[in-house]
């Protein structure tokens, strides 16, 4: 294996989170993930050593995943029961639990446009510039996007919350 | 005398709670100043780190999870996989023409697999042809704005790219505007004469490495002249005469034949001022200058890109 190849497998885990939270069904998942994989080696040459090779193999991915999308859309596919987040066979017994589940069911309810920049700014520590090129939106649209999507996501959390404190208050 | 610096906006809180003011120090104390004497921004950056936190525990076991060996092995095998899809593809298309010579769908399934429709691109084109240029762009206008759209290129394909020189046909290159829909843009070059000839060039990024000859479409009366060029769509428009029209093209991508690889500087788009593309006019010959991916270390020292 080459370096370029051995430094690609590291990232797999990566690429694999980051295609869950796209697809929130681990099988597609892992489709998306192949394909982003083969398409990057094809296309290993337009990869400079210069940049970060997480973010190009994200960006390389998040075209992957629209594409799957559009497909989906033109072969009228529906999603399936399976596709629901399973984050909600979480068992709801542990307070850290429940807030996860909180978080996962609150992210899935944001516009994917939203989701997609918080979950690459919170959860894989992207920069707001690295965020812009990876969606291939300018870093002004990065921001109005984690703006509203962090207060939609306060303005979900925020009853489930009080809820939990009247609880333990009980 | 101390240099006052923006106020503390929402995004100077959210890059504050996403720890991305680290390599900023002076800003970070500003914010964190500022956070000390307004509480509610505190509790608003406490709320977004605590956000952070939910999420990184609700996805972080993900990262522990076995890797399937299958995508491992994917970048072994992505080489003969792709041989075995390309025949396929190949397979695919044969059985695609048979029914789109009955069915009359062909156009519909010309689209690859990436997405890209160079029948769209033609048709921007063509629609780009009679479209006045943007006050923005035409020179004269600030330099920054000149040179914004061919830095987005090359920052998109990591690149370097400065407009090609027809000066030897007379033209001057009189705008460069970055054109299109956020989820498909492309960069506009126009170039005119003092006979009043314009030529429009537009440039699309791609992911794909082929090329392809010249090719011509005509849209709605406007005639396209249109090629691939690895990384790069072209589609040029013009006013002149039938004769010259090819011309101009193939002087165009002579241009990028003479190109040459710029081992290891700056991309134009990195830092403005700095290894950037000289402003429209002050351009030296050779036109575009490296017009291809970066090279691979066996590959360093090569040739110009490959035009057919």
């Amino acid at each position: 294996m080459d370096d370029l190849k051995w430094a690609i497998a590291r990232q797999i885990p990566h690429l694999r989170r980051f295609a869950f939270t796209l697809t929130k069904d681990p099988t597609e998942a892992d489709d998306v993930v192949q394909d982003c994989l083969e398409r990057a080696l094809r296309k290993r040459s337009l990869w400079s050593r210069k940049g970060s090779l997480r973010s190009w193999l994200f960006s390389m991915l998040y075209r992957t995943h629209i594409d799957y999308c559009r497909r989906q859309r033109r072969l009228g596919a529906t999603v399936g029961p399976e596709v629901i987040d399973t984050a909600i066979h979480h068992p709801p017994d542990q307070d850290h639990r429940m807030e996860c589940r909180d978080i996962g069911e609150s992210l899935d309810r944001l516009p994917e446009e939203q989701r997609v920049v918080i979950l690459l700014v919170a959860l894989e520590g992207v920069t707001y510039d690295e965020a812009a090129e990876i969606l291939g939106v300018p870093i002004g649209t990065v921001r109005s996007r984690l703006s509203r999507g962090r207060q939609a996501l306060r303005d979900l959390r925020s009853p489930t919350m009080q809820h939990r404190n009247l609880r333990r208050v009980k | 005398m101390t240099m006052r610096r923006a106020a503390i906006r929402e995004i100077d809180l959210l890059a504050y709670a996403d720890g991305l003011l680290d390599a900023d120090v002076v800003r970070k104390e500003e914010v964190e100043h500022y956070l000390a004497t307004h509480p509610e921004a505190a509790a608003y950056v406490a709320e977004m780190r605590s956000q952070n936190e939910d999420i990184r525990a609700h996805y972080g076991p993900l990262l522990y999870e076995p890797v399937p060996e299958h995508l491992v092995a994917a970048l072994h095998t992505a080489g003969r996989r792709t041989v075995g899809r390309r025949l396929a593809q190949i397979a695919a298309v044969v059985v695609l023409l048979a029914a789109a010579s009955l069915a009359g769908w062909l156009i519909d399934q010309s689209e690859r697999s990436e997405q890209w429709g160079l029948a769209d691109f033609v048709e921007r084109a063509a629609g780009a042809h009679h479209m006045a240029v943007a006050d923005a762009a035409v020179a004269g206008g600030s330099e920054q704005g000149m040179l914004q759209p061919l830095g987005w290129l090359n920052q998109r394909i990591d690149l370097e790219l400065s407009a090609p020189d027809l000066a030897a046909y007379g033209f001057s290159l009189v705008a460069k505007e970055r054109l299109g829909p956020d989820s498909d843009p492309f960069v506009r070059l126009v170039y005119q004469r003092t006979d009043g000839t314009t030529i429009n060039l537009l440039v699309r990024p791609r992911w794909e490495e082929a090329s392809s000859g010249l090719g011509r479409a005509t849209v709605n009366d406007v005639s396209v002249l249109y090629w691939l060029d690895g990384p790069l769509a072209f589609a040029m428009t013009t006013n002149a005469a039938d004769g010259e029209t090819e011309q101009f093209a193939r002087a165009v991508r002579e241009a990028v034949g003479r190109t040459r690889l710029n081992d290891g500087a700056p991309t134009m788009a990195r830092s403005p001022g700095t290894g950037m593309a000289p402003a429209v006019g002050s351009e030296p010959l050779g036109g575009l200058k490296p017009l291809r991916p970066q090279p691979e270390p066996r590959q360093q020292g090569g040739t110009g890109v490959q035009v057919n």
